[in-house]
C-alpha cells in the first residue's frame, strides 16, 4: 500500500509545560514495494512517526494520505490507514495476552473478521515464517526473551498488512537472533507485505536490510535516498549522532590507504567480495 | 484519552502554593474537607467555592487542567446527583412519573451534594497538582512519624506512596502503548454489548498485570541490590522548614474558619 504523510507535526502533551515538539512539517511518502529503514538518534520521533504512518496517533497539523488518496476527516483516513497497516511496537513482546501461542497469533486474523479456517492457515503459514511452528501450543509467557519477540511479531504478520512497520525489531536480541529476524524480514518483503518500513538503531541491520534509507534529525526528516547515497554522507551523519555501518569505515581506511576499492560497500559480504577481487581471486561465496 | 486523567498528576510551575511546605498542604487538605462536610448554609458553601477559586488562582495552574481531571468522575456525580434529586422522600412535591419524583428538598440536596464532590476533587487535586510526589510522600512520612512509636511503619508506608505514585505516569503510558498495539491488530473496545466490552478489556489488562509484576519484581531486586533495608537510621535529602507561604496559609486557615463560624452564628 502507498502511503503518504504531508507536512505532519505532532507535540505531546501540547498546552502543558512539559510540552515536547516530536514532529516538525514531517513529509514522506511509502510506495508499493518499499523497504526502507528509519534512522535517527534517539528522541528523534521514529516512534511518533510510526504511530502517526499506522493510523494510531492523530497529528496536531498535516495530513495522513493512506492509498495515496485524500480523506474528507482524520478518522476515516486512520480507518483505511489501520486495516492495511500492521505496527510492531518496540519490545512488542510485552504485548502478548493469550493462554497460548497459537491464540495469541490468531487474535489480529480474527479481528479482521477471517472466518476459523481462513485464521488457521493464516497462524500456521505466519508462525512457519516467524520460525515459532514449534511454539503453538506453549503459553507466550514461558518462552524466552527471543521466542516472545518472534511470536508477537508473527501476530501482526499473521494479518497480512499491506503495510508492515516494525519499531527497532532487533533490539535487545543477540547477533544471530536479529541476523535472522531480519533475514526472516526480507523473505516477507514483496510476496507476503508489499511494504516494510523499520527503524533501527544499527547501521549494519540497515545497510543489509532495506533498499532505501530515511534519516531523522530532531523530529524532521533530514535525508531520504538509497542505502548508497545516504551512507555516502558519513560526515552529515556523525554530526547527527550517527554513523555509517563498520565496514565501510574499514573500507574508507583501506581506500585512504590506497587500495583501489568502491566508495559504496556497507556489507561485509560486498567488502569480503572486493577485496577478495583485488587480491586476484574469485567471488568468496 | 488516558492522558485526561489528571488526578494524582504534578503541575511544575513555581507558585506560593508549590512554594508552601508539604505538611501544611497535607494538613490544610484535611482542614478543608473538614469544612466542606461542616458547612450547611449557602453562604458558607459560597465562601468555600470563593476560597477554592483564590486557591486555584494562586497555584498558577490552569483552570482548564484542573477541570479535564474532572471529567473521569463525572459519572460518578451524576450518578450521586441523580440517586439524591430522586430519590429524597421529605419536601414539597415539584415533579412527579410513576415512582420517580423530585421534591424542593430533593434539588436543594442535590445541588449542595454536586458543588461539594467538585470542591472536593478541585481541593484534593490542588494538593497533588502543586506538590511532586518525592515531596509529598516525604511531606507525609513526617507527619505519621510521631505514631511510628506506636508500631505504625511511617517509612514503609510513604516508600509504599511514593512507588505507587512513580508508577502511575509510566503505567498510565504502557496501557496508551497497549491499547495502540492492540488496535493495530484489529482489536475494537468501543463497539459491542456490555459483556463484548468487559471481555475486549483482556487483551489490554493481562499485558498491563504481567508488565507490571515484571516492574515490581524489577523494582524489589534493584533495591535490595543497593542494600535498603526499610527506615530506621535513615536521613532524608530534603529538609522541610515552614516559611512565609505556610504563614499564610496559617492566616487563611484562620480566617476562614472565622468567617464561617460568623456565618453560622449570623444566619442562625
Ligand atoms: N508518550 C510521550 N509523552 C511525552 N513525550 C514523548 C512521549 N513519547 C515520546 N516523547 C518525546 O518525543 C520525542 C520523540 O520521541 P520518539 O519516541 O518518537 O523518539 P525515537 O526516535 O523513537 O527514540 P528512540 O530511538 O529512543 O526510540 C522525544 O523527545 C520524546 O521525549
Ligand atoms: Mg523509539
Amino acid at each position: 500500500m502507498s502511503v503518504e504523510l504531508r507536512n505532519i507535526t505532532y507535540t505531546y502533551n501540547k498546552d502543558e509545560p512539559s510540552a515536547r515538539v516530536a514532529l516538525k512539517n514531517v513529509s514522506l511518502r511509502l510506495d508499493d514495494g518499499d523497504f526502507v529503514g528509519l534512522i535517527g538518534h534517539t528522541g528523534s520521533g521514529k516512534s511518533t512517526l510510526m504511530q502517526v504512518l499506522a493510523g494510531l496517533l492523530p497529528p496536531n497539523e498535516g495530513e495522513l494520505l493512506p492509498e495515496g488518496k485524500s480523506y474528507p476527516d482524520y478518522k476515516s483516513a486512520a480507518r483505511v490507514a489501520r486495516k492495511s497497516t500492521g505496527l510492531v511496537f518496540q519490545y512488542p513482546e510485552h504485548q502478548l495476552f493469550e493462554e497460548t501461542v497459537y491464540k495469541d497469533i490468531a487474535f489480529g486474523p480474527l479481528n479482521r473478521g477471517l472466518s476459523a479456517d481462513e485464521a488457521d492457515s493464516r497462524v500456521r503459514e505466519a508462525a512457519r515464517r516467524v520460525g515459532v511452528e514449534t511454539l503453538l501450543d506453549k503459553s507466550p509467557f514461558d518462552l524466552s526473551g527471543g521466542q516472545k519477540r518472534r511470536v508477537a511479531i508473527a501476530g501482526v504478520v499473521a494479518m497480512k498488512p499491506e503495510l508492515l512497520i516494525l519499531d527497532e525489531p532487533t533490539a535487545g536480541l543477540d547477533p544471530e537472533g536479529a541476523r535472522e529476524l531480519l533475514a526472516m524480514l526480507g523473505s516477507l518483503h514483496g510476496d507476503w507485505c508489499k511494504t516494510i518500513i523499520l527503524a533501527s538503531h544499527s547501521m549494519e541491520d540497515v545497510a543489509k536490510t532495506v533498499k532505501t534509507v530515511a534519516v531523522m534529525n530532531g523530529g524532521r526528516l533530514v535525508m531520504s535516498g538509497s542505502v548508497a547515497e545516504v551512507f555516502s554522507r558519513g560526515e552529515e551523519l556523525r554530526s547527527m549522532g550517527l554513523d555509517t555501518p563498520q565496514i565501510s569505515r574499514i573500507v574508507d581506511g583501506l581506500i585512504k590507504a590506497g587500495l583501489p576499492l568502491r566508495r559504496d560497500i556497507f556489507t561485509v559480504a560486498d567488502a569480503a567480495d572486493a577485496i577478495a577481487a583485488l587480491m586476484g581471486g574469485g567471488k568468496n561465496a | 484519552m488516558l492522558r485526561d486523567i489528571t488526578l494524582g498528576q504534578y503541575y511544575s510551575v513555581d507558585s506560593p502554593l508549590h512554594r508552601m511546605d508539604p505538611r501544611t498542604k497535607l494538613l490544610w487538605v484535611i482542614y478543608y474537607m473538614t469544612l466542606l462536610f461542616m458547612a450547611s448554609s449557602a453562604w458558607e458553601y459560597a465562601l468555600i467555592v470563593i476560597f477554592t477559586a483564590i486557591a486555584v488562582r494562586a497555584s498558577r495552574v490552569p483552570l482548564s487542567f484542573i477541570t479535564r481531571g474532572l471529567k473521569p468522575i463525572v459519572i460518578l456525580m451524576l450518578f450521586t446527583v441523580g440517586l439524591n434529586l430522586f430519590m429524597t422522600p421529605t419536601g414539597s412535591e415539584l415533579w412527579r412519573w410513576g415512582f420517580l419524583k423530585i421534591t424542593d428538598d430533593g434539588v436543594v440536596i442535590a445541588v449542595k451534594m454536586a458543588v461539594r464532590l467538585v470542591l472536593l476533587i478541585i481541593g484534593s487535586s490542588l494538593l497533588t497538582l502543586t506538590t511532586s510526589p518525592i515531596v509529598l510522600t516525604g511531606g507525609i512520612e513526617r507527619l505519621l512519624s510521631p505514631f511510628a512509636r506506636l508500631g505504625l511503619p511511617s517509612h514503609e508506608i510513604a516508600m509504599m506512596m511514593s512507588i505507587a505514585l512513580r508508577f502511575i505516569p509510566t503505567l498510565m503510558e504502557e496501557t496508551d502503548k497497549i491499547i495502540k498495539a492492540q488496535t493495530s491488530r484489529g482489536a475494537d473496545f468501543e463497539s459491542g454489548g456490555p459483556i463484548k466490552r468487559v471481555r475486549a478489556m483482556a487483551p489490554i489488562l493481562v499485558p498491563l498485570f504481567v508488565g507490571a509484576f515484571r516492574r515490581a519484581d524489577e523494582l524489589a531486586v534493584a533495591m535490595e541490590c543497593r542494600c535498603y533495608h526499610g527506615g530506621t537510621g535513615r536521613t532524608s535529602l530534603r529538609r522541610f522548614a515552614f516559611g512565609r507561604d505556610d504563614f499564610f496559609a496559617l492566616v487563611w486557615a484562620v480566617g476562614l474558619l472565622a468567617a464561617i463560624i460568623t456565618i453560622k452564628v449570623v444566619t442562625r
